[in-house]
């Protein structure tokens, strides 16, 4: 009997004990939990070219969130043969800089090989090596051929039949010139891909006549499709529209216009280079990054010079006020880099986009909290803070919505009242761009030598601290990017 | 000295028992003290006899003194009594088969429960009284077979969700009909009766068993007998008094403040792009260093809303009278805080009943009730844009060394993005939410005996139920800080006003082997619902709090209305039974509604059974093993009326935005809308069930086994159907669809030992059931659900298919993680680009770290039309097992309860569980997440190459998120002491027992939630087994005495 009492009140001891409060945190990570590193990954490289620079993406690898340390043991061909220094003096891997204060893991594991390297077509495989250390101990794994690059020709990416307007006239031998293939291996074929039943090509050469029999009534514009194949590579580029090609057919010889190629209009609408630019914030403030130049309507007033064949376009926008507060932003959108070498004979290039700004109201001595500040640099590759940026925005042509009266120099931002003054000596009534669409223009001729020109755009912020709308003190607004193109035009 | 006084009295009395000895009387009673009628009182030997009356009594005249009286009554051991010197004779029957002997309660009746010709299970109240609970229903679960019994949450008195062989209804209630000492009970409050007032709890679950109650009855009928006076003329005094105490024995895993400072440097890295910049700026400045909070403490925001809780509660009750007149009276008082602050469950309690034999024939009896509830506390739960328990996750636990300007918990009051967050501590505290009910409740019964075959009975009874709830808002809550209201309150009014007759006629006769029993009877009732409410806003002060809500100066429209619903029933049964063998039973019932058009009203509802006691056959009465055994048959249709007063009817409504302003300077003038589309042929549902049991019993009633197989099919379901758009209306309650549940229930109990001072009892339940959805609305394949727990996470999660069970999970089926090798880097763009082949997320870009789902229909794009079946939220099989000891004067017993093989929508993980940018905490899973060093795992990322991880709105709900939530509980557990008869002599009472018992002890469950017995969806069977921001079940342990005087 007693016996059993006393079973049945441990028994409840028991149950009490197991029924205490659990503890809410989960343990801490265990020191001894951590091993060597696994699961080195490299994305499979696109367009890697023959003698070309190559900046692999950067690895991944399974550290359980220990600094990784990389190293390129050797390298080999697709035959297995170890590339000898001729090849691998080319080659290097970046590495956290331990010793900074603040680790930058942006570029680790990535792997360079420098412009004019000895990598011809073919397939390479290298072997890497992946450290850890934790409280003194080291882990360390060796990934055997774990980041493989197929290298390619260089690809024609570019294709100008000049002039780009031509005329075929019916019942003469006449041809189109020879097109130019400003970029790429040469050792192409070329083929049509539109409008066989009028037109043919040389398939070496790359020159368009009509076919055999055509005829007209009146005269036909067409925009034929023409698909450019590395012998190498067997790689296609399919070239459309009008932009390298435009083609009258005639009984007469016909004077034809000077045609114009939109050869970088992005959509803007995502933030990717894939959709024409990146951004950058250098100081948030109060709004989040997702809140920075986010996606909006485009601007109506570039319809009318926007291309057919462009769709999908979005503006980008930064509002810093919330509520009536507003706090000191910087952020940048910086557009793809383009070469405009390309287009150095015989065409007039420039840059257009559209900007707006919206609630900006000046601070109490009468000046702009913020404005819209526009670069350009010559040497951007990829890292903001080290390129050199010029700012241009007293070199741009404007038109504030469409109204026939350009001026040079971006206008001031906010509503041109002169309240409480104007300090910084830039009111201008006659051009009020407050919440208006305005057109900028930057005339590119002089950079046509360039093979890497960037556009940039910086939301910048002249206060300090937060300053409320309400108690008069200003208020930081929203700008507005959109249509940002580059196009050439013949002369 | 004596003996001269005993000659005396010998001779005082001597002339009174020869004058008496001729007549004889007395009370022919059970163990219990009810009394029998019908017994046959003979003298012996000869065939002079009598039998006892309604009231048990009987008198019989005897000749001599040596005569013996023989008392005998089929279930009863026959008695003989030698007559002797007495005129009153009193005798208590032994039943000849206790089990099988018990009475039973069924529908306007009672039967033996060997006679049963249905499936009827019972409860034993000292069962229920043993448990900490505060009502009765919290008790019940695992008791008894093919009765589900399924929280909600743990909100402190809140009603569980009881359902009987399975849901029959999709878009209705499951819920069973209560019948309350006769009284059929529509939304019966479980809270409104005392546990310890009820003396017998049946549960009728097949329909030849129910369907007497028809229109109510298809989700099964619970019937309630609650405690009578005494008859014997002693009175009984008890007294219980109970101290409790809970608490919320488990808590979600959080991050610890190492771990949360290191998943902030990891959003710092992601957010810079692993380029130090701003972010990691922001990190080192305030946070420095995650290593320097190793050891530290923290705050758990959980324990910042959870206390230990105390519950009290102390009940009286007074039990006496005689066989004129008897009388009890009980009240309990229960205060129960709850386990999460300024929550908790108040109920007072009183009841008085009586009875009162008017003259030979006639009975009155009756009762009056008043009890008052008040449920206290903010909504946990059920709220799409705050939660406490959110808040209590995601509130960081540790602040930075140096200050980052954030209110504790890393709550920013400025910024919009985070506005329906705030302090879970000052919002419960701050936040004044009554639910008050008072209800009064009375009926009276007359019972007239024309002869002994005939009864008649006549009940009316009375209940008003006025609820009323209030909810206040105080400044420093979420409402008051950044709600448009701010400081607001609010009063909602509801009273159902319940008036009802039931009156039956019964005949009973037997003829050689031949006992019939008629009864026909028909019942009224008639419901009437009232409905205001009223509400404030821009209350200057939170000082008076609901009391002065005319501070307001931003009133609500004030809002009343009114509806009324009546019934109108007529029902009969028949039971015959031959050689006491052979059972049958029919019983038929027609029940208008005035919910339904006139020519729709009625619906009729028979049912017919049968058993056979083979037990009693020659072949088996040899087989001494086999005790007793019974097969039953039965057939039967009940219906459900649970709709709106109205719904069958086209209606016009007019609310604040069906006005119109006709032009500038004009006046607003009221307009109406049709709210309505009335079906003109909208009829009952109809649920029919056959039902095949075998009741088995062995070794003298040791061990006893009943199984049951029912198979029921719901049609005609009262479903508020989708509408084509160009009607107008987007739901329409129609007749469509059909339900089918089909199922098996074992019982077991055992008497394992019986000695003198040891007994123990064993009782065994499993049930089986399955439930398929047979059909929809014409062409419909699929009703889609959005449970809409968050107004975040607003997609369709649930899905009741054709061919499937009722209220499916819904969702995408989880992959992995997008990783590198998912992509190409293109060294031209210098970014990632997705593989020829690999789908994509559909409305976002994804990037390595991204959640990858399985693109079910091979399109290339994951989006809605990947959803799958991913969870199943019905068990295979539950049941319980219970033990019940006594040791001398010490009472022990136990209760397991289990649920196996069904899946719980885990929705806190699906918000925990993936890494948000901003100072939110989460679950441990959130240290595992996504980075470019920590790749293998299924945690997506907070950000990479400027794609967010999280997946995109409408591919929020997947697999990953559903667990199973199988569990095995100990229940209950209960130990008492009663002190021995010396010490009760000693004291001067009859009963002083002393125990100890918890509730919800342990769980055995792979589930990662606060239980798994949890379903906080907002629709019913729709959206079952739905986690989200629940009140967490508590572990009770309570002491109490309880003496009877």
């Amino acid at each position: 009997m007693k016996k059993t009492i006393y079973f049945l009140t441990a028994f409840l001891m028991i149950i009490a004990l197991k029924s205490c409060t659990e503890d809410t945190f989960m343990p801490n990570t265990d020191p001894a939990s951590y091993g060597k590193p696994t699961d080195l990954l490299y994305a499979d490289i696109l367009n890697a070219r023959e003698y070309s620079k190559l900046k692999s993406g950067i690895p991944h690898v399974d550290t359980q969130d220990l600094v990784p340390s990389y190293e390129i043991i050797s390298g080999k061909n697709g035959e297995g043969e170890l590339l000898d220094d001729t090849f691998m003096s080319d080659v290097t891997i970046d590495n956290v800089d331990l010793t900074a204060a603040d680790l930058d893991y942006s570029t680790a594991g990535r792997i360079i090989i420098a412009t004019g390297n000895k990598f011809g077509p073919g397939d390479y495989y290298f072997t890497i090596k992946v450290s850890t250390e934790l409280n003194g101990k080291m882990f360390e794994t060796t990934f055997d051929d774990i980041f493989h690059i197929h290298v390619g020709p260089q690809l024609v990416k570019d294709l100008l039949y000049s002039p780009i307007a031509q005329n075929l006239v019916v019942g003469t031998d006449k041809t189109t010139s020879k097109p130019y293939l400003l970029s790429g291996n040469p050792n192409v074929t070329f083929a049509l891909t539109s409008h066989l039943d009028i037109f043919q090509i040389d398939t070496t050469t790359g020159v368009i006549s009509l076919v055999d029999g055509y005829t007209v009534t009146e005269d036909e514009t067409h925009y034929p499709s023409v698909q450019v194949t590395s012998n190498l590579s067997k790689e296609i580029t399919e070239f459309q529209g009008g932009s390298f090609l435009m083609l009258v057919i005639s009984n007469e010889p016909v004077v034809l216009p000077r045609q114009t190629i939109y050869f970088f209009y992005p959509t803007l609408q995502s933030e990717n280079t894939l959709y024409g630019y990146r951004k950058e914030v250098i100081t948030q403030g109060a709004i989040s990054y997702g809140k920075t130049w986010i996606q909006n309507a485009p601007s109506p007033l570039a319809l009318a010079e926007r291309p057919s064949n462009v769709t999908g376009i979005k503006s980008l926008v930064t509002n810093i006020v919330i509520g009536k507060d507003s706090n000191p932003h910087e952020s940048d959108v910086i557009i793809n880099s383009q070469d405009l070498t390309k287009y150095s004979l015989g065409y007039d290039v420039t840059t257009v986009f559209y900007t707006k700004n919206m609630y900006v109201e000046y601070l109490p001595d009468g000046s702009t909290p913020t404005e819209l500040e526009i670069y350009y640099s010559l040497d951007y590759d990829g890292d903001n803070s080290k390129a050199t940026w010029v700012q241009i925005n007293d070199q741009i042509k404007c038109e504030i919505n469409n109204d026939g009266k350009e001026f040079i120099g971006t206008p001031y931002p906010g509503d041109q009242k002169l309240t409480n003054g104007d300090p910084d000596g830039r009111k201008d009534s006659t051009h009020n761009p407050d919440n208006k669409w305005v057109r900028n223009q930057f005339d590119l001729n002089n950079f046509k030598t360039e093979k890497n020109f960037t556009l940039k755009f910086k939301f910048a912020s002249y206060f300090e601290g937060q300053i409320n709308y309400t108690s008069n003190e200003g208020r930081g607004g929203r700008y507005y990017i959109s249509d940002v193109h580059f196009k050439a035009s013949e002369e | 000295m004596k003996k001269i006084f005993y000659i005396v009295l010998m001779l005082t009395i001597m002339p009174f028992v020869a004058f008496a000895q001729n007549s004889v009387s007395g009370t022919v009673t059970d163990a219990n003290g009810e009394p029998i009628p019908g017994v046959n009182v003979l003298l012996k030997g000869t065939l002079t006899g009598t039998s006892t009356d309604f009231y048990g009594l009987y008198t019989i005249q005897t000749t001599k003194s040596s005569d013996v009286l023989v008392f005998s009554y089929l279930g009863f051991t026959t008695t003989n009594e030698l007559v002797g010197n007495r005129t009153e004779i009193n005798i208590i029957l032994k039943s000849s088969n206790e089990q099988l002997d018990e009475i039973v309660i069924i529908g306007y009746g009672s039967v033996r429960k060997k006679d049963l010709t249905g499936s009827v299970a019972q409860v034993s109240s000292d069962d229920l009284n043993k448990t900490a609970t505060s009502n009765f229903d919290q008790a019940l679960a695992g008791r008894v077979s093919g009765v589900q019994i399924s929280s909600v949450d743990g909100t402190p008195g809140q009603g569980l969700n009881i359902t009987i062989r399975g849901g029959n209804s999709i878009t209705g209630d499951n819920s069973p009909l209560y019948v309350i000492d006769g009284i059929p009970m529509d939304n019966f409050d479980p809270g409104s009766i005392s546990t310890s007032d009820i003396k017998s709890f049946d549960i009728q679950k097949d329909a030849s068993a129910t369907a007497i109650y028809g229109s109510r009855a298809a989700n099964g009928v619970i019937l309630i007998t609650t405690k009578q006076g005494r008859k014997d003329g002693k009175t009984d005094v008890k007294i219980s008094a109970s101290h409790g105490v809970q608490w919320v024995s488990n808590r979600l895993e959080t991050l610890s403040p190492y771990e949360y400072v290191k998943y902030q440097k990891n959003i710092a890295n992601a957010m810079d792009n692993y380029v130090p910049g701003q972010y990691t700026g922001y990190f080192n400045d305030s946070w420095v260093d995650p290593e320097l909070y190793r050891d530290m403490k923290g705050t758990s925001w959980q324990d910042e809303i959870f206390r230990v809780a105390s519950t009290n509660k102390y009940n009286a009750s007074l039990s006496g009278g005689n066989s004129t007149t008897n009388i009890y009276f009980s009240t309990e008082f229960l205060e129960q805080e709850g386990t999460m602050l300024n929550t908790g469950f108040k109920k007072i309690y009183n009841n008085l009943k009586f009875g009162h034999k008017v003259n030979d024939k006639t009975k009155l009896s009756g009762y009056l009730q008043y009890i008052f509830l008040n449920r206290s506390g903010a909504g946990i739960s059920g709220n799409s844009y705050t939660s406490v328990i959110r808040d209590a996750i995601q509130f960081r636990p540790v602040e930075p060394i140096n200050g980052d300007g954030l209110e504790a918990g890393g709550y920013d009051p400025t910024d919009q993005t985070q506005k329906y967050l705030f302090n879970p501590v000052k919002n419960l505290t701050n936040t004044d939410r009554q639910r008050r009910s008072d209800i009064l409740r009375g009926s009276l019964k007359l019972t007239h005996r024309f002869n002994s075959d005939l009864v008649l009975n006549l009940s009316g009874s009375y209940q008003v139920d006025s609820r009323k709830g209030t909810l206040f808002f105080g400044q420093d809550t979420q409402q008051g800080t950044r709600g448009s209201d701010h400081i607001s309150g609010s009063v909602v009014h509801r009273r159902y006003q319940t008036l009802s007759s039931s009156n039956t006629l019964a005949y009973n006769k037997t003829i050689n082997q031949h006992r019939f029993s008629l009864l026909g009877g028909m019942e009224m009732q008639t419901k009437d619902y009232e409905y205001t409410s009223m509400k404030n806003s821009e209350i200057p002060t939170d000082l008076f709090g609901i009391n002065k809500m005319g501070l307001g100066i931003s009133p609500g429209i004030p809002q009343t209305m009114s509806s009324r619903n009546a019934l109108l029933s007529y029902f009969g049964r028949v039971n015959y039974n031959l050689h006491d063998k052979y059972l049958f039973t029919a019983t038929y019932r027609a029940d208008g509604s005035s919910k339904f058009n006139k020519d729709n009203r009625w619906g009729y509802f028979p049912s017919f059974s049968a058993a056979w006691k083979i037990s009693d056959e020659n072949f088996l009465k040899d087989v001494s093993a086999i005790s007793f055994a019974k097969v039953r048959a039965g057939w039967g249709i009940t219906g459900n009326n649970r709709i709106g007063d109205y719904d069958a009817y086209s209606q016009l409504n007019a609310n604040t935005s069906s006005g119109y302003v006709w032009g500038n300077g004009e006046i607003y003038t009221p307009g109406a809308y049709q709210s309505n589309l009335g079906v003109p042929n909208l009829r009952w549902e109809s649920t029919a069930q056959s039902n095949v049991g075998l009741d088995l019993a062995f070794l003298d009633q040791t061990i006893e086994v009943t199984i049951d197989y029912y198979n029921k099919q719901t049609s005609d379901l009262l479903l508020n159907a989708e509408m084509a758009l160009h009607t107008g209306f987007n739901k329409v309650r129609q007749n469509i669809g059909k339900v089918e549940n089909r199922g098996l229930e074992i019982s077991l109990n055992t008497t394992n030992i019986n000695t003198g001072k040891f007994k123990w009892s064993s009782s065994f339940n499993i049930s089986f059931n399955k439930n398929k959805t047979l059909a929809l609305n014409d062409g419909q394949k699929a009703i889609y659900t959005n449970p809409y727990w968050n107004a975040s996470y607003s997609e369709y999660q649930y899905i009741t298919e054709v061919g499937q069970p009722v209220g499916m999970m819904y969702g995408l089926e989880f992959d992995r993680i997008y990783q590198l090798d998912d992509f190409n880097w293109d060294n031209e763009y210098q970014t990632y680009v997705l593989k020829d082949g690999v789908p994509d997320n559909g409305a976002l870009p994804v990037g390595p770290g991204s959640v990858k789902f399985i693109d079910q229909n091979n399109d290339g794009t994951i989006n809605e039309e990947d959803r799958k079946i991913i969870g199943n939220p019905h068990a295979k099989h539950f049941g319980g097992f219970s033990n019940t000891i006594e040791i001398g004067n010490f009472d022990i017993s136990a209760l397991l309860q289990w649920s196996y093989g069904f899946d719980i929508m885990n929705a806190n993980k699906a918000v925990f569980e993936v890494p948000i940018t901003g100072k939110q905490s989460g679950f441990a899973a959130l240290a595992d997440s996504w980075t470019p060093l920590n790749t293998d795992t299924t945690i997506g990322a907070v950000r990479y190459m400027t794609v967010y991880g999280a997946p995109p709105k409408g591919n929020q709900m997947d697999n990953r998120y559903i667990e199973d939530g199988s569990y095995l509980k100990l229940k209950s557990v209960s130990v008492g002491f009663t002190l021995p008869k010396t010490a009760l002599e000693a004291l001067k009472v009859k009963k002083f027992r002393l125990y100890v018992t918890g509730q919800n002890l342990l769980t055995w469950t792979k589930y990662s939630g606060y239980d798994p017995d949890v379903s906080v969806g907002k629709y019913g069977a729709l959206t079952p087994r739905l986690d989200y921001s629940a009140y967490p079940q508590s572990t009770t342990i309570m002491g109490g005495i309880d003496i009877t005087f």
